[in-house]
């Protein structure tokens, strides 16, 4: 049984300008429908880098990028948004769009260049809010809700963008341990209607919570993936953010392992 | 950082809302060609409309004043009043700041030193037009050429680049001023820089509705992708817009307009910055209704301030000052009302 | 005895003295500054409406004195008529670079012109003998005449220039007669270009040449500004504009063409002799009886004008104009 993968990252090589040195250095990757794979490095790792290759926002140097088995630099943006969708971080915006508006724009993809959506377009918005959860809030100023509710707002938006492979980049940074949760729940649900979900983040146990498969991101470098649970222990764990972690593991934390920082 | 809190008022998200406030400006055009210090009866005006005349001398300078002197005004004004918002608007969303305006990119100023140098030059009115046009594109023209140059090329250096081809295109002007002949040219370049209908003719509403009409019908088309650049590039880039081709044909839309209505009405302030917000707050976000909105508030605006320009008294007052003086005490009521409610 | 006498001497000796050292007098001008100046004027400079003051200083025969050239954006043809070394003289003044304060100076004047406080002001503080000229009212061109006369030691013609101005305008008024309001045409003086008419004192001389200045509302400010519409409204009988591109511009225009002066063909031109004759200038009694030629034709023939333009010439700038010469000046400037 011959497997394709929804997602083929070969030997990526990035860099901000030639001569400089590679903010992502002969990274290879795959990850297949209906997994979740989560990339954990610190700061300045080449995270963030790595989302804007993964999305055909930058332009590697070396490399390829494919999606559902076609490389990417063949692609306009809108072929790479029907393919791709993007959740970033819920922040500043502007404008008070609501959030159903806000949402709608997912269906971009699926517009002509000089149309606006139509009623199935705006049946699909409506379906993905019902889903998020945020249905209630659609008339609402996106500035207006909470930062949870404008995360679970943006993952709506990229479930109504219907793409096979949803990327997230630090969905739950600014979020309280409760939206946290939910969206953690979300995106295993994300992963089990056989969407590739892939996500950055600072929290290693997060990784275990989803079941996920990890890929140790160290100074532009790809020094580990694998299994949660093979991939990340207290040595690796403390090698890749640079500082003595403790690994706190609980007989009734369902696998879940976390790692915090050793101040002595 | 939270902005502009663009709730729409409950009551004119209804269907009727937008189709009402479109006949008001059908309403107001029609009130203007009634308006003026020439005193025309009703009944004369349906009578010159309709073609009915009795040929009288009366008639004939009845016709005179409604179909030469205020209906060109009167479109001139609309057209002006429509072109500058949806500029404005264009703009607000493509630099994603609610504090665009359309001479961001120094347009204003550019047409400004355009016109002047022609009337330096006491080129007849044609030239100095057309050269009002040149100068406004030539201005953003040299903005994004400066931009280019620096590496990263964000919309910010776009912006700071835009400001200092403003400031230096406002110092030529001066230049030009200080060189012109105290006794006449001056005069008239400075009254001609302040903005003013005055001498609006049928050939002044042809040129600037040509590129009115085409850049907002442009503008209409692409509304939804348009929106999208208020996400910012790269979010907007993931949805699926080409964003480097959008900001393109959007900025050489909105200067195009801008320039066109510089060219006829010298140089008019605070209707690209302040209509726009106005017709978001009431009628909300949505691209399709939000352009129509502040095309016809921006018609309405200028239309109405016009019409007091002309008539008010013996003297008539620029255009561009009368907007100033009642735009910029609005914006101020705007962000007052705008900071409390955030606040409460 | 005779001591008396010498003292007497020495004293008068001395008196006499300090009178040829020209240690001068002083003038009140007319703004109430007192001006010390040198009791013989030989060379003076005109500052800022040249060509107004210039014509002043040509009734008083004062071509030869002026010290300064005609800054080109001032500069007429006829300025050059009257006084041919002007052409010579050295330009002090441009709009691009106001006043070449240096320049003015190095031209030693004995006396400087202005009609503005702010060059007064300035030349004054440095030393210059300037005396600033006032004509805000139509009669203030007698006191000005009085006070430049008292200057100049010319006293004789500033009473003769006063003395031909009332006669003047006394004579145009009894040969009109006394004229009924509808006999009185309606008369618009307009700059075209920026819809305004810019000066005041158009109102007086229309009036007194027997007509009806639309724009005459009492009002204080030089000039006033209106719109299009407005003067469709108002429908003068008859526009007078400063040029002859004006001229163009106005009957060329489909918006006015329903217009009394348009249609009637009543668009006349402001002569130009040595400034334009619808402003302040010297040549003021002609102004008001070249429009009562156009707006009572039929009293004022254009014979009689041009015989009384060739008498005030003769009279004050001493010179004889020929037929071209007169037409050309009746004919107006060119414009741009």
């Amino acid at each position: 049984m011959v497997v394709t993968a929804a997602i083929e990252i070969v030997d990526l090589c990035f860099r901000r300008a030639a001569g400089r040195e590679f903010v992502l250095d002969s990274i290879s990757l795959t990850a297949r429908a209906g997994e979740l794979l989560v990339l954990l490095g610190p700061n300045g790792a080449g995270k963030s880098t790595l989302v804007h290759c993964l999305l055909g926002l930058a332009t590697p140097e070396q490399g390829h990028v494919r999606a559902l088995g076609d490389d990417l630099r063949g692609f306009g943006r809108r072929e790479i948004a029907k393919r791709i969708g993007y959740v970033p971080q819920a922040g500043h915006s502007a404008f008070a769009f609501t959030v159903q508006q806000m949402v709608l724009m997912g269906r971009t993809a699926h517009i002509d260049g000089v149309g606006s959506p139509s009623p199935q377009d705006h049946e699909i918005t409506q379906r993905a809010m019902i889903d998020m959860g945020v249905d209630h809030l659609r008339t609402k100023p996106f500035t207006q809700i909470s930062g949870g509710e404008q995360q679970l707002a943006l993952i709506a938006r990229a479930v109504a963008q219907d793409t096979p492979i949803i990327v997230m980049d630090e969905p739950t940074s600014s979020l309280d341990l409760g939206n946290q949760g939910r969206v953690l729940t979300l995106m295993k649900k994300l992963a089990a209607a056989g969407k590739t979900v892939v996500m950055t983040t600072h929290l290693p146990d997060q990784a275990f919570n989803l079941g996920a498969r990890v890929a140790l991101l160290r100074s532009g470098r790809l020094v580990a993936e694998g299994a949660a649970a093979e991939v990340c222990d207290r040595d690796s764990m403390s090698r890749l953010y640079g500082a003595p972690m403790l690994r706190l593991a609980a007989e009734d934390a369902k696998g879940v392992v976390a790692f915090v920082p050793d101040l002595d | 950082m939270k902005y502009w809190r663009a709730r729409p008022a409950a009551d004119l998200e209804r269907r009727w809302a937008l189709p009402a406030l479109v006949a008001a400006l059908v309403a107001l055009i029609v009130a203007s060609l009634a308006i003026g210090r020439y005193p025309l009866a009703l009944a004369t005006i349906v009578d010159t409309l309709l073609g009915r005349g009795d040929g009288s001398q009366s008639q004939a300078t009845a016709e005179t004043i409604l179909l030469l002197v205020r209906l060109p005004r009167v479109a001139t004004a609309v057209m002006v009043g429509a072109g500058l918002s949806l500029a404005g608007a264009a703009f607000q969303t493509v630099f994603r700041n609610p504090m665009a305006s359309p001479s961001l990119l120094g347009v204003s100023a550019g047409a400004g030193f355009g016109a002047s140098l022609a009337l330096l030059f006491h080129l007849p009115t044609l030239a100095v037009e057309g050269a009002a046009f040149i100068g406004g594109l030539a201005a953003v023209a040299a903005s994004f050429l400066a931009a280019s140059s620096v590496r990263g090329n964000s919309l910010i250096t776009l912006i700071l680049c835009g400001m200092v081809m403003s400031a230096l295109f406002q110092a030529m002007i001066s230049l030009v001023k200080y060189v012109a002949d105290p006794v006449d040219t001056l005069a008239t370049i400075t009254f001609w820089l302040m903005g003013s209908l005055a001498k609006a003719n049928a050939a002044d509403a042809a040129t600037v509705a040509a590129p009115v009409l085409l850049g907002g019908a442009t503008l209409f088309a692409l509304r939804w992708r348009i929106s999208l650049l208020a996400l910012g590039e790269h979010e907007a880039a993931a949805l699926g817009a080409d964003v480097a081709r959008l900001r393109t044909i959007v900025i050489l839309c909105a200067t195009a307009m801008t320039a066109a209505t510089v060219c006829v009405a010298g140089i008019v302030g605070w209707v690209g910055l302040l209509v726009p917000h106005i017709a978001r707050m009431l009628f909300g976000m949505e691209p399709g209704r939000a352009m129509i909105a502040t095309a016809t508030l921006g018609a309405l605006f200028v239309l109405g301030v016009d019409d007091v320009a002309r008539s008010a008294s013996l003297i008539e007052i620029p255009l561009g000052v009368m907007t100033a003086v009642i735009g910029a005490p609005f914006f101020l009521f705007l962000v007052i009302k705008a900071r409390n409610e955030q606040w409460s | 005895m005779s001591s008396h006498l010498l003292r007497i001497f020495c004293f008068a000796l001395t008196l006499l003295a300090s009178a040829v050292a020209g240690e001068g007098r002083t003038i009140v001008d007319m703004d109430g500054r007192s001006v010390t100046l040198p009791e013989k004027i030989s060379r003076i400079v005109t500052v800022g409406p040249v060509p107004v003051l210039n014509g002043f200083l040509f009734a008083f025969g004062r071509q030869q004195s002026i010290a300064n050239g005609l800054p080109r954006e001032l500069a007429r043809k006829f300025q050059f008529v009257f006084a041919p070394d002007l052409a010579k003289r050295p330009i002090v003044q441009s709009s691009a670079s106001g006043l070449a304060v240096e320049d003015i100076i190095a031209l030693r004047p004995d006396l400087v012109l202005t009609m503005d406080r702010a060059a007064t002001d300035k030349l004054g503080s440095l030393g210059l003998p300037a005396v600033l000229l006032k004509w805000r009212e139509p009669d203030d061109i007698k006191r000005l005449m009085g006070l430049l006369g008292d200057i100049l030691d010319q006293k004789n013609i500033a009473a003769d220039y006063v003395r031909y101005f009332d006669a003047t305008l006394a004579r145009i008024a009894a040969t009109l007669g006394p004229v009924a309001e509808s006999k009185r045409p309606r008369v618009l003086y307009v700059n075209y270009r920026r819809l305004t008419q810019p000066h005041r004192i158009a109102e007086w001389w229309i009036a007194h040449a027997g007509g009806r200045s639309l724009t005459d509302d009492g009002r204080d400010e030089e000039s006033i500004t209106f719109s299009l519409e407005q003067l469709i409204a108002w429908d003068p009988q008859v526009l007078i504009v400063a040029d002859r591109g004006e001229l163009d511009l106005v009957m060329a225009e489909p918006r006015l063409r329903d217009v009394a002066a348009v249609r009637d063909k009543r668009v006349h031109v402001a002569p130009a002799g040595a400034h334009l004759w619808a402003n302040r200038t010297i040549e003021q009694p002609l102004t008001i009886l070249w429009a009562a030629s156009i707006l009572h034709p039929e009293t004022f023939s254009r014979e009689l004008l041009e015989s009384e333009m060739r008498s005030f010439y003769d009279r004050f700038f001493h010179i004889s104009l020929s037929k071209e010469q007169l037409d050309e000046i009746l004919a107006g400037s060119s414009g741009r």
